[in-house]
């Protein structure tokens, strides 16, 4: 129980399933397995691009191109599908140039040291830039209803694309967990001079992180151009805060070292269920941002108290402890 | 000495008066968006570029990439240093841009507004789209005109737009408001919703929106994301068809919805049409013509136009001369017949 308690995936879970639960007693409409389903739906664009973030945050890094970088890889896709490649050459495209731009990133920071923050506040405008001088500013439409199937395809009433982010997702926890080379994000992260001691590779294991983070975001690029079927020049805008908001309420420590991909994931979920929820709970449009604001505020300050209190819970014992041993 | 000196500065300023009114004669209009990128502005930019190509004039269409009012300012600014005649703006910001303005005024450089207005007291003439009232009773008859019984049986609309601070499509779903108090009371208007010109926003919330209400007859969506968000949300759930989608937006993004039957209605004006206009009445200020409330005129490739005063969009400054509204024409109502001649 207290290992749970500790746990901030394990609190902010508990809360997202007692908003469920409030927001099903007020409105019954919501428990239909379809509102559900929808609402994983929505947020996987934010999950993906957050499951990205997360490599580079456990660095103790900070990438805020990763929304850029999603809109970037977007235009790609949706570029090359109007020049009538097929869907998979596009879908490649697309990741091919994720992974691309999250390199620059990675090169930058790793090889150039400029400050992570500044080196992707860069790139952040020159991947929008990019995205306005490849489409000449204009939208993207009239996307081939190819790219759209993939969204209409299901398995047990859940879209297709749940399937692929939840195996994807699970294939990520199980890599950070039990894969020795993924533990160098942990280990750089929580002391980077102690990891380059012990001799591992500190430069391309951040390379790796910056890279994931762009591969990643074209991941999310390709959910979000089947789902909405047009590239908007500001697509994806904004996302880069929400990724670093949905780890930080996820329990990926800012200071690196501290997280995992599970958390990483619901606090994505729960960021955007919030503003579903609200709809279903009758709120009127106008308190959306501001509720899921304070959300997220007592999250973490609830989640501070616990942790505190537990640490406090947990010295004292030790000091008692100390006590009884020396007398 | 001196006798020489004052005929070489009379020369000079003679030679400065020819230079002037040679460079007067090269007309140059500025065509400011809310910002670049957006199918909806570029159009307007085209619309305008092709009107300076046809009077024979330099037409300049730039603005901010991003939707910043001090972006605004600062192209404002740099069309007035460069000397620029007139300049015709899509404001961000109903006085947000008042110093920049006053200031251009104050050089002699002409102001104009088109699609998002500024204080009257700042500009000659706004090239509006539509009164409120015109754009909200749209509004509220496209989506009637799909109902079988509009004023029969109760009925659940919803709004769905960009967000409250957006000053036109407030305007717009507050007289539609009025207008299905007034005469559609059988309608009850379930919800508000906002999606922030966020295109995942845009059809998420609605996806929600139609689960909490699964008797829902119509959303009525005047933003340019919403519209075809809601569209998107209503396929997904399979329920596209069966619920009445009505809006604005622009007719490219939502041809593929038209056609599939999802979207059997949407409105909005042709926006290229509202560029040409704006830069025709841009050109005719700066040629020294006096424009009056009452005084109605042809545009070509635009139609017949008239003056009207600021109030009929409810400001009180009206100005003597050159100040006042010129509205476009008409609107369009786009359908599956005639989606196909418009291209923005």
């Amino acid at each position: 129980m207290k290992h749970l308690v500790r746990s901030r995936e394990a609190l902010v879970t508990l809360l997202l399933v007692l908003l469920v639960v409030v927001t099903g007693l007020f409105n019954p409409n919501f428990f239909k397995a379809a509102s559900i389903v929808e609402i994983f739906n929505a947020s996987l664009t934010l999950v993906l691009i957050a499951l990205g973030e997360m490599f580079v945050i456990l660095t103790r890094g900070i990438d805020v191109s990763v929304g850029a970088t999603a809109g970037l890889a977007a235009v790609v896709l949706g570029t090359t599908l109007n020049l009538g490649w097929p869907v998979g050459a596009a879908v490649l495209a697309a990741v091919l140039a994720g992974t691309l731009a999250g390199a620059l990133n990675a090169f930058g920071v790793t090889f150039l040291r400029v400050p992570p923050i500044i080196m992707t506040l860069g790139t952040l405008g020159i991947y929008r830039g990019l995205m306005r001088i490849v489409t000449g500013g204009s939208w993207i439409e009239n996307l081939p209803q190819s790219i759209k199937e993939p969204n209409l395809w299901g398995f047990l009433g859940v879209p297709f694309f749940v399937w692929a982010t939840l195996a994807l997702l699970a294939l990520t926890a199980f890599v950070t967990l039990r894969v020795r080379l993924a533990r160098y994000f942990y280990a750089v992260g929580d002391n980077e001079t102690g990891a380059y001691l012990l001799g591992l590779p500190v430069r391309w294991t951040q390379f790796a992180a910056y890279t994931l983070a762009g591969t990643f975001a074209a991941f999310a690029a390709v959910v979000f151009t089947s789902q909405i079927g047009f590239v908007s020049m500001n697509a994806a805008d904004g996302f880069e805060l929400k990724a670093i908001a949905a780890n930080v309420l996820g329990g990926v420590s800012l200071t690196g070292g501290v997280g995992t991909p599970v958390g990483a994931a619901i606090g994505a979920l729960f960021l955007t269920a919030v503003h579903s929820m609200l709809i279903f709970l009758g709120v009127p449009g106008i308190w959306d941002n501001a509720f899921a604001g304070i959300i997220l505020l007592v999250v973490v300050y609830v989640d501070y108290r616990v942790r505190s209190a537990l640490e406090l819970q947990r010295r004292q014992a030790r000091i008692r402890g100390d006590a009884g041993g020396g007398a | 000495m001196r006798k020489k000196f004052s005929l070489v500065f009379v020369a000079a300023l003679i030679l400065a008066a020819f230079a002037g009114t040679a460079f007067a004669k090269d007309v140059k209009i500025a065509f400011i968006p809310k910002l670049t990128g957006v199918g909806f502005f570029e159009s307007g930019g085209k619309g305008a570029v092709a009107m300076g190509n046809m009077l024979g004039i330099k037409v300049k269409y730039d603005g901010p990439s991003t939707a910043s009012v001090s972006g605004q300012i600062e192209y404002i600014n740099n069309f007035v240093n460069q000397g620029y005649d007139a300049i015709a703006i899509s404001a961000l910001s109903p006085d947000g841009l008042n110093q920049a303005l006053k200031r251009a005024m104050k050089k002699g450089v002409i102001i104009l507004t088109w699609d998002s207005d500024v204080n009257p007291r700042y500009r000659t003439f706004y090239i509006s789209q539509g009164t409120a009232q015109q754009l909200g009773e749209l509004l509220v008859k496209m989506a009637a005109d799909q109902m079988d019984d509009p004023k029969g049986s109760p009925k659940k609309v919803a709004f769905h737009y960009s967000s409250p601070t957006v000053t036109d499509q407030n305007q717009w779903v507050v007289v539609a408001k009025k207008v299905i108090a007034e005469q559609y009371p059988n309608w009850e208007i379930v919800d508000t919703v906002f999606s922030h010109e966020d295109a995942q926003k845009a059809v998420q919330v609605p996806t929600a929106l139609f689960q909490a209400h699964p008797d829902l007859d119509a959303v009525i969506c005047p933003d340019a994301n919403a519209l075809p968000g809601t569209a998107q949300a209503a396929e997904n759930l399979g329920i596209a068809g069966k619920v009445i989608v009505t809006g604005f937006s622009t007719p490219n993004v939502m041809r593929p919805y038209v056609k599939r039957g999802t979207v059997k209605a949407f409105g909005l004006w042709d926006v290229v049409k509202q560029g040409k206009l704006a830069i025709y009445v841009a050109n005719l200020l700066v040629q020294g013509k006096q424009l009056h409330v009452g005084d109605e005129f042809d545009v070509p490739d635009v139609g017949h136009v008239k003056v009207s005063p600021n109030s009929v969009q409810g400001y009180d400054y009206q100005g003597e001369v050159n100040n006042g509204i010129i509205l476009l024409p008409e609107r369009v109502v786009f359908t599956i017949d005639n989606i196909d001649d418009y291209d923005f």
